[in-house]
């Protein structure tokens, strides 16, 4: 409990901290394409597809999973310049 | 020893205050008539109290006896609570065919009017509520008296087929307490009976009971009173498009007629404010607004009505709540147009700008109301709890300092709404939802008009819907098993697929992990430059 209090009120503080910034409901809509339909329709034909075709879906997990590394490793270089682990 | 005889008086003393309430507790001059309550004295409290709760999980053993206070409070409003007691019923408590049996009487409670009354089984031992049941299933609500004691009698039936101890729980939820936390002055009693067979009033039962000491005289009735308000008087409140306007009452059989009304009027008019909003709002000026709102009291009892209307008008305004019904009525015809006030009560509020501080604010707040209540809805806080018979060291360490997952959940929520979701970032977290979301799309169905070799004018439309075509896909793969183990193609191959694809993603991030620190641009040499 002490300690779930303790990340509430961090993530509290950062919140106010960064409250004056908008917030992002839908991708943006560029030249008058819908990105955000777009692409919520993509992955939906792609989920239907993978139920028959259900390597793809692991695959697609796989790949995920691959981004969600390469996104740590960004906000880390972010963070910590060239301080952060890795290739420079 | 002059030592000793302090602190042997030190603890002496302590055990006199363990031991004597005990003692006044077996004294109660309750009889088991419970039907009498007021005639025998069950309004009786501690003397100088005001707003007490049971401490969660009380654990009471009843042989015999009865008047164990759940909570009370003398005067309103105090903040809603829950009240809980544990039945701990023995094997040798069973009688009659095996069923247990407990009478609760709930005076000036209404059990329809949101009224939760919970009842569990914890099972063998103390702990929390595996199941529970509210007013419903298991409940019979036998009788009801909407006289002057206004008491409902429920009661409540178990079938307990073994001779095991079991405990049982039985509790009044928030909302219960919602009927008592009004500012009016009332008489209420939840009565609690307990019977450990089929026979009630027959010397063989124990009480429990709630009491509520706010007695506003004429023998414990209640009459018609408009209890709660919102906005409550003085109330600073933000402009906002739904803002609530709303009151809680209770209407006696006596007063009640057809036609009768809620009535809610408000204007911004004739009230100087002298209230110092602070820095959570700003922008005070007086300009007209107002309006009505009628709610229609179908029923003698309690009322609650709320509405929500956009209010951006800001200033002090004025609120008249009344409860109005026809003057008269003639040969059983209501003239609702011509009516009279039964009760009615004024309040003030103010409605300002909220500022950019005061919205964060009325957010912190939420947020932390919403933690608190998961923290005390989800987790066993008893154990921490040194005088309470739940106390246990490891239990009571992992909650202090283990995060919970609803409290994680929790947090997890506001890093999302607050910070992930924010401008700039936010496209990349909602283009990640977006990837990761798992909600499929019909495929789009195309069709096509074919010219048959028949006849040149003829075109046969044929359509090519991939979805079924997935689907039967789908169940022909699925269908097919192999004979031995009766597998089909997916449990055979799916974990041989999964292994092959977290292989790879595992070499790949290991392969850029082992990387790390090596340069791009080739080895370097001692001096650090690149050769």
């Amino acid at each position: 409990m002490i300690i779930g209090a303790f990340l509430q009120i961090i993530v509290d503080i950062v919140a106010i901290i960064l409250s004056w910034l908008p917030n992002v409901t839908t991708l943006p809509t560029i030249a008058g394409y819908d990105i955000d339909t777009a692409l919520v329709t993509g992955v939906g034909y792609f989920n239907a597809f993978s139920t028959a075709v259900w390597p793809l879906a692991m695959v697609w997990q796989g790949f995920l999973v691959l981004m969600s590394y390469y996104s740590i490793k960004m906000l880390l270089k972010f963070f910590l310049g060239h301080r952060a682990p890795g290739r420079h | 020893m002059a030592l000793i005889m302090i602190r042997f008086t030190k603890y002496l003393s302590i055990l006199a205050i363990l031991v004597l309430p005990i003692f006044a507790h077996a004294s109660s001059p309750y009889t088991d008539n419970f039907e009498n309550y007021n005639a025998e004295g069950w309004t009786t409290a501690p003397a100088g109290a005001t707003c007490n709760v049971l401490p969660d999980a009380t654990t009471t053993s009843y042989s015999g006896s009865r008047g164990t206070v759940m909570g009370y409070h003398t005067s309103g409003p105090c903040a809603p609570f829950a009240a809980q007691v544990s039945f701990v019923h023995t094997g040798t408590d069973q009688v009659g065919s095996g069923d247990m049996e407990w009478r609760v009487k709930m005076v000036n409670i209404i059990p329809s009017a949101g009224v939760t009354l919970a009842f569990c089984n914890t099972g063998t031992g103390s702990g929390s509520c595996t199941t529970a049941s509210t007013i419903g299933p298991g409940f019979t609500i036998s009788s009801n008296n909407l006289g002057d004691e206004n008491w409902h009698k429920v009661d409540i039936l178990y079938s307990q087929t073994s001779l095991s101890t079991t405990t049982f729980k039985l509790y009044l939820d928030d909302t219960l307490y919602s009927t008592f936390d009004r500012a009016g002055t009332y008489t209420a009693h939840g009565v609690y009976a307990y019977s450990n067979g089929n026979a009630f009033n027959t010397g063989n039962n124990s009480f429990i009971y709630l009491d509520d000491l706010t007695d506003f005289g004429g023998g414990g009735s209640q009459g018609t009173v408009i209890s709660t308000v919102t906005p409550y008087s003085y109330q600073v409140v933000g402009t906002s498009t739904s803002f609530g306007f709303g009151a809680t009452g209770f209407v006696t059989p006596g007063d009640y007629r057809s036609g009768m009304q809620l009535h809610l009027h408000y204007t911004n008019g004739g009230f100087a404010s002298t209230i110092a909003v602070g820095p959570a709002f700003a922008d005070l000026q007086q300009q007209d607004s107002s309006g009505d709102f009628y709610f229609d009291i179908t029923s003698p009892g309690y009322f609650s009505f709320s509405t929500t209307t956009p209010i951006t008008t800001v200033g002090d305004y004025t609120m008249d709540t009344s409860i109005e019904k026809p003057l008269f009525s003639f040969f059983g015809f209501d003239f609702t147009i011509i009516k009279t006030t039964v009760t009615a009560t004024t309040t003030f509020f103010t409605v300002a700008t909220s500022t950019a501080f005061g919205t964060l604010r009325t957010s912190v707040i939420q947020d932390y109301q919403n933690f608190m209540g998961q923290a005390s809805s989800t987790i066993n806080t008893s154990v921490c709890n040194p005088i309470s018979g739940n106390f246990s060291i490891l239990p009571c360490m992992s909650i202090l300092f283990v995060p919970q997952p609803t409290q994680i959940q929790s947090t997890v929520a506001t890093l999302k709404a607050g910070i992930l979701s924010k401008l700039p970032w936010g496209y990349a977290t909602r283009l990640i939802v977006i990837l990761s979301g798992q909600a499929s799309t019909s495929l789009p169905v195309v069709t096509v008009n074919i010219q048959t070799s028949s006849s040149t004018a003829t075109q046969l439309p044929y359509t090519f819907n991939p979805g079924e075509m997935i689907a039967g896909a789908a169940g022909v793969l699925d269908s097919t098993r192999d004979p031995v183990d009766n597998k089909n193609w997916r449990d055979v191959f799916g974990p041989y697929v999964q292994l092959l694809v977290a292989l790879f993603v595992v070499i790949i991030i290991w392969h850029d992990v082992m990387a790390m620190g090596h340069s791009s641009h080739g080895p370097r040499d001692r001096t650090g430059k690149s050769t």
